[in-house]
């Protein structure tokens, strides 16, 4: 599936991934569930109820039941989308809501994994209770 | 944290296929180009000066300076999922709304804002770990070119593929070791360029990886990665602890090697295939340029036995790696405390600087990988752990009630169950929270120096945030409520549910957001030093602009404060605690009938013993000598008090919500005093005394916040009289008492006369023979909730002569604790 065409070479220090994604998610599950975050850790349980984690369902941890589906780049919040803001969203000089779009999960994110393993990744996941997707071990 | 996988977004056109990420809806990046931060010189090693790209640190930031001591927001920034997108997200998650939403299709919206705010925290923080980890390559730390396309015009300017090895085989090791491949073909592995992949198959396979050395010393749970989690002061130093000065790389080598940032480390640890000696506008002094350098110690990595020809040899130089964090930490591969950093190449033993030629070999990359992945781990740990460090402890006062509403003010119900205020349409609700907070960060100890860093605040702002949902079906004459009445123990109550085709909980989470207050130090918002916590401090916090509705349901508050945390110029803290959704508690006047403490019977008024009107009169909260004052209907308030208003008689009815803090105990209940008079009163005695009743305290609250037609809400049970098993998925919906055939609330309690002038243990007023139900109630609006005053609250006026007073405040106390009054020897 890989077709990265990297870039202009004139910026040649700055034009190539660090890590592959495999890599980054690995470093990234470790420290995700050694963390605060981690809910696996039952030291975390006060942290998870300060911010009201406990209480939600950690396979669709950030969920609206009855949402609308998300869909491309809307103006409005969709299901399971996240928020791409410009700096001055909701500042003094910018308070209104023109600045942010909401932004989609991408089947892209998925399929950034070897073939393999895309089919153990849910994308809901990926939101908080596993940093990614696949299964430990 | 699916940022750590979006940070490298190239732009659209970049991609052949369809599966591309979706375009960044504020122009189109390529995100990679900013991935590259040398703490040394403080540069991101372009040749163009950053022109068109940034310093990594700079990107991740979302700072156009991040070494000066002031986190400074870069208004300007291109990356939206920066640090400072992180934490802003963060604060709007726990805080976003729109102002005067009375409707379900606007709270709706918010809370579904919310919920994508949380997923942009958590997305953000994924792009700022990637950048992070980034700085474990050598190549990112030491601005090193690695770059390949495929083809076309600017694949002649590819970087050697020496220079691109190290990422590949990290990742190839990855999959094979993740994902059990261990042992077969190379086959499974994918590389980032498809038309590469075969060759660094093959590469791989013949150099001896196709089973290559396991990474169990990466891994925290089932592997042997026990690096400590740095701890640092502020964020970007879990990058590098280098100063905002000009020193560059005129560093000396002691000062380098105290730094401790993770870009320091590798920066300075390891060659990278590019910059073997530095390059030519940085001369890398760290790892030594000279093989001579006395640091370094010969060495025999390998020995391969090639079949009918002998031993080969694989040499090289140790040396042992500055490590500021964990000096001491027990690195796999080590010999001596050194690691094979370099290999001499096999093909000319001495090179251009007329020393032995050294090349990294897949074993170095190994060698690096198992010294920089677990610390990569650690770092992030400690970096999520960093931003959500933030600690309030809250605790109620010491009557344990955080809020007090007169529910008998006019007020109705919309069509989206909102109640309103009638008077002026405002949500009916608590607006003022009382509570007791302190700031329980923990001191960070920063890692490298051991210098303790106390997270006291500064300047900022506090915010207390109620997070609740509703139950549509309430009424102000809390119809809408389950209902019990009395029955005779042992039976048990039968529950009437009430007719309700929009049930009892709204199915998302809702908020109400207090005015800020105003916290210029460590004085308004004690803790955070260490040691033995500071006493907590009481606020009042003001809802009055955004009521917790009187119909709250699974009610949380959370305070939120932002501000100066440590030497975190803008950092937020967050506590949170669980209350009792609201109780309503009812004193009603019952002097149309009166009891006999002789007969221990109930008699109808008479004109000895008149039904009389109640006013004015008192209610209080807490228990014995902590009870206060909390509402007061006095002569100014209006005609009337609690009478039997007419043209039904109907009796006026005290009828308060309380917010109350979880029990103590199961069986703590809380207490609650009338202390009334009457008009025209009877002396002596028979007269009106001050009544306490009780309460559990009303819960409305599911395990869960979200439940689903495949998952639905379980049926409403009666918890504080039949607790669940912990950790059930329950739906607890407390029901209200009925008596005299009216809605009275949770607490109650009659007004009425009895014939002595001890305190009265009359039976229930629907005991057997039951007195005649009410024709209806008559809620008395006015008087003043002076819990909502700012100001301290004033104990409760005590009308009993000091014996029964006395007597009256162990019986607040023994419920208080949990213990039945009726076991205590109370003297008369």
């Amino acid at each position: 599936m890989k077709k990265l065409f990297i870039l202009f070479a004139l910026l040649a220090p700055t034009s190539s991934f660090a890590y592959e994604v495999e890599t980054h998610g690995l470093l990234t599950r470790e420290a995700f569930d050694y963390s605060n975050l981690g809910r696996s850790n039952p030291a975390n349980a006060e942290f998870y109820a300060r911010l009201g984690f406990d209480r939600v369902d950690a396979n669709a941890p950030f969920n609206q039941d009855g949402a609308p589906a998300c869909a491309g780049t809307a103006a409005e919040p969709k299901l399971q989308a996240y928020i791409d803001a410009q700096p001055g969203w909701l500042t003094a000089s910018n308070p209104d809501s023109s600045n942010r779009k909401f932004r989609c999960v991408q089947e892209y994110e998925r399929a950034s994994f070897q073939p393999d393993y895309r089919a153990s990744i849910q994308a809901h996941y990926w939101v908080l209770h596993l940093s990614f997707g696949w299964k430990r071990g | 944290m699916r940022g750590v996988i979006r940070e490298d977004d190239l732009k659209a056109d970049k991609y052949t296929t369809a599966l591309r990420p979706d375009a960044d809806p504020w122009g189109d990046q390529d995100r990679p180009i900013n991935h590259f931060y040398d703490p040394v010189t403080n540069e991101s090693g372009t040749p163009l000066g950053g022109i068109f790209t940034q310093r990594s640190l700079n990107w991740a930031m979302g700072e156009a300076n991040p070494l000066q001591p002031a986190s400074v927001p870069d208004p300007s920034r291109g990356n939206h999922f920066s640090y400072m997108d992180a934490r802003r997200n963060f604060f709007l998650a726990l805080t976003y709304k729109t102002t005067g939403t009375t409707s379900a299709t606007l709270t709706t919206t918010d809370s579904l804002i919310r919920q994508n705010l949380w997923a942009s925290t958590m997305l953000s923080m994924g792009h700022v770990v990637h950048l992070l980890q980034d700085q474990a390559s050598p190549q990112h730390a030491r601005a090193e070119a690695h770059n390949y396309v495929c083809r076309g015009f600017f694949s002649l300017f590819n970087a050697p593929e020496a220079t691109r090895t190290y990422e590949n085989f990290i990742n190839y090791r990855v999959i094979r070791l993740n994902f059990g491949r261990v042992g077969n073909p190379p086959s499974g592995y994918t590389a980032t360029n498809l038309c590469e992949e075969k060759g660094w198959q093959k590469a791989f396979a013949d150099s001896g990886q196709i089973d290559p050395p396991l990474i169990a010393s990466w891994l925290r749970t089932g592997g042997g990665n026990t690096y400590p989690v740095p701890q640092f002061s502020v964020q970007r130093k879990f990058f590098t602890t280098r100063e905002n000065d000009a020193s560059g790389i005129s560093t000396p080598i002691p000062m380098l090697n105290m730094r401790a940032g993770l870009g320091d480390y590798s920066n300075r640890g390891f060659y990278t295939e590019g910059k073997m000696a530095g390059s030519g506008n940085h001369a890398f002094i760290s790892p030594p340029r000279l093989t001579s350098d006395p640091s370094f110690t010969d060495g025999v990595f390998k020995e391969v036995i090639v079949p009918g020809k002998g031993k080969v040899k694989s040499k090289g130089l140790l040396w042992q790696v500055p490590d500021a964090v964990a000096p001491g930490y027990p690195d796999t591969g080590l010999t001596g405390g050194k690691a094979p950093i370099v290999s001499y190449g096999q093909w000319g033993f001495f090179g251009t600087l007329g020393v032995k030629r050294r090349i990294l070999t897949l074993d170095n990359y190994n060698q690096m990988a198992d010294m920089l992945a677990p610390r990569a781990v650690a770092y992030t740990t400690g970096l999520i752990n960093f931003f959500f460090r933030g600690k309030l402890e809250i605790e109620p006062i010491t009557q344990r009630v955080f809020g007090v509403l007169n529910q008998g003010e006019p007020h109705t119900v919309n069509a989206d169950g909102y109640p309103t205020r009638t008077s002026n349409g405002k949500i009916f609700g608590f607006e003022k929270i009382r509570l007791k907070i302190r700031n329980s960060t923990d001191v960070i100890t920063e890692s490298g120096t051991n210098q303790t860093v106390p997270q006291v605040v500064g300047m900022g702002k506090l915010v207390a945030v109620a997070r609740y949902h509703r139950n549509p079906c309430y009424k102000p004459d809390l119809s809408g409520e389950r209902v019990v009445g009395f029955v005779v123990p042992p039976l048990a109550a039968t529950i009437t549910e009430p007719a309700c085709p929009q049930g009892l909980r709204t199915n998302y989470q809702e908020i109400s957001v207090s005015a800020p207050l105003q916290i210029n130090s460590a004085a308004d918002l004690p803790g955070g030093s260490g040691g033995t916590p500071p006493a907590t401090v009481e606020k009042l916090f003001d809802f009055s602009a955004d009521p917790i509705p009187v119909n709250a349901t699974d009610l949380f508050i959370q305070v939120v404060y932002r501000g100066q945390l440590g030497d975190e110029t803008d950092g937020i803290a967050v506590g949170n605690v669980d209350v009792q959704e609201p109780t309503f508690t009812g004193a009603w006047n019952n002097t149309d009938y009166f009891y006999s403490d002789l007969s221990q019977l109930w008699f109808a008024a008479n004109g000895a013993v008149p039904a009389k009107g109640i006013e004015p009169f008192n209610i209080c909260t807490g228990s014995a000598l902590n009870s206060v004052l909390v509402f007061s209907y006095g002569a100014t308030d209006g005609v009337g008090g609690l009478q039997f208003f007419l043209p039904t008689l109907a009796p006026g009815i005290a009828r308060l919500a309380f917010i109350n803090s979880k029990q103590a105990t199961a069986s703590s209940q809380n207490a609650y005093r009338v202390t009334p008079q009457v008009q025209n009163p009877v002396t002596p005695p028979p007269s009106l005394l001050p009544r306490s009743y009780f309460s559990k305290g009303q819960q409305r609250q599911a395990s869960r916040e979200i439940y689903t037609p495949a998952d639905p809400l379980p049926a409403a049970s009666y918890c504080q009289a039949f607790p669940p098993t912990a950790g059930s998925n329950v739906w607890c919906f407390d029901p209200i008492q009925r008596r005299r055939g009216q809605l009275m609330g949770d607490a109650i309690t009659p007004i009425f006369y009895n014939s002595q002038t001890g305190v009265a243990n009359a039976s229930d007023v629907d005991a057997p023979p039951a007195q005649p139900v009410f024709p209806g109630l008559r809620p008395r609006d006015g008087g003043t909730v002076l819990f909502d005053v700012d100001s301290p609250l004033l104990p409760c006026p005590n009308q009993l002569p000091a014996a029964q007073g006395k007597r009256l405040e162990l019986i607040e106390a023994a419920m208080e604790l949990g213990v039945d009054p009726k076991t205590l020897e109370l003297e008369e």
